[in-house]
């Protein structure tokens, strides 16, 4: 069953989708348009086709696949920390200390 | 609390403004960068001190903000050789030259943050406040310098260039690169090619020297540079106006397959089919290390150039936010970034002491560079330009305004005489 369309990283941000989406769940982020799994209703109610399917020009939206999802994002995304190395004077010579900070106010 | 400055990018001009920002003063300087790596397009790459970069190097250096310059002297495979179109280059080892830029600047006393990739801002009142990493984390500062160049994303690769070549950026695993000026609201602007469409692909691949015919490989490694000549057919005068480096628009380029030795063999091309290279003699073998892809394509680079102006403060409605590199405008190259990001670090901590930022006059090369590509912007010409130190239309200028000298001297002289010398070791702060 699905319970929502994505749209993936083929996305080219040309908006189509977000002027066709009959309930206002498609939004820009920052690399691509994104769609809010909450809001969508597959079109039930509105078009036999999902209105955004049927607009993207490259195919780009999609029914939601968990494991899409899971392995496109980027690796922050995933959980990967922070790397942060901190030198000073002594630091010649020395192997670099890698270390991952706590999270900063998060 | 010491005031903080916040670089967001870890490409060569990134590297030169924390690095300059520690140099004027600055006791918290942190440098976000979202790979595993510093030096962004600097990992490929290498040359260096080519033709008008001698002389923008020496000023630099004559100015005291020429650190990173000496670090590449140090790790440099090749110097003061030539080849077609260019004279007294240098070329740094690709290889080694991110550990010996991370280690200098953790002397120094930069905190460099990995796999830090910023994607959200928070404004107050007209000054950011804190920049979001994709990992959650909020990294506050009082000013900000905006270095994360124009290569990528994977909607500009695929959209105006032949799709993501898979170059050293990685944005399919690291995520692709975001704008500071842009999230803040400002409009940047695109260079464009010749044709109009947006953006510049990339000019140079990367082989596997281990995949060269041994008698290639040798004379590689002993000179630098081996012309290898393309059969009449497979030439393809045309290629060359894709380039993002007009200076490598000469009939040598088109007629042979020209590389350097920067660790790897540099191959002086945006990309070539692999089985055409490989008819070349003593190329049978040849395989792409960057981008993996370069059988098809490059990446494409210059859009989302911010507005400025020549002391590298980002023009718009924020008042804490300087920039450097290529986001500063059509100056292409590690030399160009460094310099850009120098002045941007330095001014970044000038404003935040209160004083006057510094401008560089245009009897320095610097300086008129600076000015002269701001200008040049504003201009649908300029948009479609690319200026460097070391060729086509830029160095033409920097020759007839007698700007372009490799005497030492004379440069020393010159800066001296500008009030200069060694102002981006002064501590302001
Ligand atoms: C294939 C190739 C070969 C080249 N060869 C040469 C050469 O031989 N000689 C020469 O002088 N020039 C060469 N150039 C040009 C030169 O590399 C660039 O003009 C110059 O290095 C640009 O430096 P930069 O710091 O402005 O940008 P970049 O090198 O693009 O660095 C930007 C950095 O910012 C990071 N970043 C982006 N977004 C974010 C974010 N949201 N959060 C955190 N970090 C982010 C990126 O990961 C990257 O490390 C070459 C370029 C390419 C692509
Ligand atoms: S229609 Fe398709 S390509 Fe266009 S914004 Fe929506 S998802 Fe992206
Ligand atoms: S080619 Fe390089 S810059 Fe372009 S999308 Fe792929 S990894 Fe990013």
């Amino acid at each position: 069953m699905i319970v929502s369309y994505m749209i993936t990283a083929e996305c080219v941000n040309c908006g189509a989708c977000e002027r066709e989406c009959p309930v206002q769940a498609i939004s820009a982020a920052a690399d691509q348009y994104v769609i809010d799994d909450v809001l969508c209703v597959e079109c039930k109610g509105y078009f036999a086709e999902a209105r955004c399917k049927w607009a993207c020009p490259v195919n780009a939206c999609v029914p939601e696949r968990e494991s899409y999802l899971v392995r496109a994002v980027s690796l922050a995304n995933k959980g990967a920390r922070p790397v942060v190395y901190k030198g000073g004077p002594k630091v010649a010579g020395r192997v670099l200390q890698a270390h991952q900070p706590d999270k900063v106010n998060p | 609390m010491a005031k903080r400055v916040v670089v967001v990018g870890g490409g060569w001009a990134g590297s030169a403004a924390a690095l300059c920002a520690r140099k004027a003063g600055a006791e918290d300087v942190i440098l976000l960068e979202r790979t595993d790596s510093l030096l962004g397009t600097g990992l490929v790459g290498g040359i260096m001190r080519n033709n008008g970069r001698m002389t923008a190097t020496e000023e630099m250096i004559a100015m005291g903000g020429g650190d990173l310059f000496e670090v590449c002297d140090r790790n440099s495979r090749h110097v003061n050789f030539s080849f077609p179109g260019h004279k007294h280059a240098s070329l740094y080892d690709v290889a080694k030259i991110e550990p010996a830029v991370k280690r200098y600047l953790l002397e120094k006393g930069v905190e460099i943050w990995n796999f830090s990739r910023f994607t959200e801002v928070d404004v107050r009142d007209g000054s950011i406040a804190a920049v979001y990493l994709e990992s959650g984390d909020r990294v506050e500062g009082d000013v900000f310098v905006d270095t994360t160049g124009s290569c990528g994303a994977q909607t500009l690769c695929t959209d105006n260039g032949n799709g993501c070549v898979m170059c050293v950026i990685r944005c399919p695993t690291f995520g692709p690169r975001v704008s500071l000026v842009g999230k803040v609201g400002i409009k940047e602007k695109a260079g464009k090619k010749p044709d109009g469409s947006f953006g510049a692909m990339s000019g140079s691949c990367k082989l596997s020297k281990e995949t060269l015919a041994p008698h290639i490989r040798e004379e590689l490694e002993r000179t630098g540079m081996v012309m290898v000549p393309m059969p009449e057919h497979m030439i393809n005068r045309k290629k060359l106006g894709v380039k993002a480096c007009a200076q490598y628009a000469l009939s040598e380029y088109a007629e042979n397959v020209i590389l350097l030795d920067t660790g790897h063999a540099k191959l002086m091309r945006p990309f070539i089919p692999l089985h055409q290279l490989n008819q070349l003699p003593g190329l049978e073998e040849a395989r792409y290390v960057d981008p993996y892809a370069g059988t098809v394509g490059n990446s494409m680079r210059f859009t989302d150039l911010s507005p400025r102006d020549d002391a590298m403060k980002v023009e718009g409605n924020i008042d804490n936010l300087f920039c450097g590199g290529e986001k500063a405008g059509l100056l292409v190259g590690h030399t160009e970034a460094i310099v850009t990001g120098v002045l941007g670090g330095h001014n970044a901590v000038r404003a935040l002491a209160g004083k006057d930022p510094i401008i560089l006059p245009d009897s320095i090369s610097i300086g008129d560079a600076v000015s002269h590509v701001r200008e040049e912007m504003e201009t649908e010409r300029g948009l479609k330009t690319k200026f460097t130190f070391s060729g086509s239309v830029y160095f033409e200028r920097m020759k007839e305004k007698g700007l372009y000298t490799t005497d030492k001297e004379a440069i020393v002289k010159r800066v001296k005489k500008a009030g200069l010398e060694d102002v981006f070791n002064q501590r302001v702060m």
